[in-house]
């Protein structure tokens, strides 16, 4: 008697192409097995034992600094006008590819700014003001302190060799 | 579960903040450092990636809804960071995102920090011929051992999508030490 040909069928089924599929993740399984298991980076001695601090000292700090604010009560109804803009845009963009804004988190916002996916120019900026804002905001830039700029490039320049000369 | 709802809670909490992100940053330092490291795969760029990384946790924590697991919401903001790093590297040299990697794949057999055998040099070497998302499914399937469920999360992808792609690239990369000769 064959084994392939059952007398009674037993209900049970697999999900589709289950069996055309076997063999190859049962032979990446085995090939997986081959493998190192470990990759060969190594840390500095003592890495993990002194990032917390270096890291605490970054967010602490942050939190400590006096923030100098660059933008009157006035001014910032222009920068939540271009805020409003680049969530628009984001929204037009990403509504496209059927993604639900409401997922979206201000962290995620951020990243994809900075992965310079918003080609935004200084000029479409500028467009969004009339002359009465950009003397006000010049106004404002004006009466910036040089130690308030010293700070400012301390807490985000990379690279603070530069701040050496 | 319980205890990470308390340290998010704790997290949220002006006073007890300090202690709770200091907490936050001994249980996944090793893990998320490791899940860069394997991007970037040089030291001092994995260093500045998991720095950005907490910083980003630490300023967006009271924005973090809740509705994904803590340590998937990070591994999410890590693998972004890494990601951006090395596309805004690539932009700076004006070259591919690819020939960064290669460019630090080139590097490892001087590096002071890898002490990898020949077989896991030439394993890292087979992985950076994959897609950057079949790199990253590899990695943290293979090495870290994610359950598809949280991959799923952290990559925004289905189980099944991640499944078949993790046999593609275990499969490639099978091919590519074969014809290496290395099995």
């Amino acid at each position: 008697m064959k084994n392939d040909k059952k007398k009674y069928k037993s209900g049970f089924k697999t999900p589709d192409s289950y069996f055309e599929e076997l063999g190859d993740k049962l032979l990446s399984i085995v090939s997986e097995e081959k493998l190192p298991k470990e990759t060969g980076y190594k840390v500095p001695v003592d890495y993990f034992e002194t990032i917390e601090e270096k890291i605490l000292s970054k967010t602490l700090k942050e939190k400590e600094t006096k923030v100098v604010s660059i933008f009157s009560q006035k001014n910032i109804w222009y920068v939540s006008g271009i805020a409003a803009a680049i969530l628009l845009l984001l929204f037009l963009t990403l509504n496209n590819d059927s993604i639900d804004p409401n997922t979206i988190n201000f962290a995620e916002i951020e990243t994809y700014i900075n992965s310079d996916h918003l080609d935004l120019e200084a000029q479409d900026i500028a467009q969004l003001l009339n002359e009465e804002d950009l003397e006000s905001l010049e106004t404002e830039i004006l009466s910036i302190t040089k130690e308030s700029i010293e700070n400012y490039l301390l807490e985000s320049l990379d690279d603070t060799s530069l701040l050496i000369e | 579960m319980v205890e990470e709802q308390s340290l998010l809670t704790a997290l949220k909490s002006q006073s007890q903040r300090e202690q709770a992100f200091r907490e936050l940053i001994t249980t996944y330092k090793e893990r998320l450092y490791w899940h860069i490291r394997k991007i970037v795969l040089n030291h001092d760029d994995a260093d500045d990636v998991l720095q950005n990384t907490f910083i980003k946790v630490f300023r967006n924590i009271d924005k973090f809804q809740g509705d994904s697991k803590l340590y998937t919401w990070m591994y999410r903001i890590a693998t972004n960071e890494a990601i951006t790093f090395i596309n805004k590297r690539a932009k700076k040299m004006q070259i591919t995102s690819e020939e960064v990697q290669q460019a630090a794949l080139s590097n490892l057999e001087e590096d002071v920090y890898f002490e990898g055998s020949e077989i896991q040099l030439k394993l890292q070497r087979a992985i950076a011929t994959l897609p950057q998302k079949q790199q990253l499914v590899f990695n943290m399937k293979y090495f870290d051992d994610i359950t598809y469920e949280d991959l799923s999360k952290i990559l925004e992808t289905s189980v099944g999508g991640l499944k078949s792609s993790y046999h593609i690239a275990v499969k490639k990369i099978t091919a590519h030490l074969e014809n290496n000769e290395t099995f």
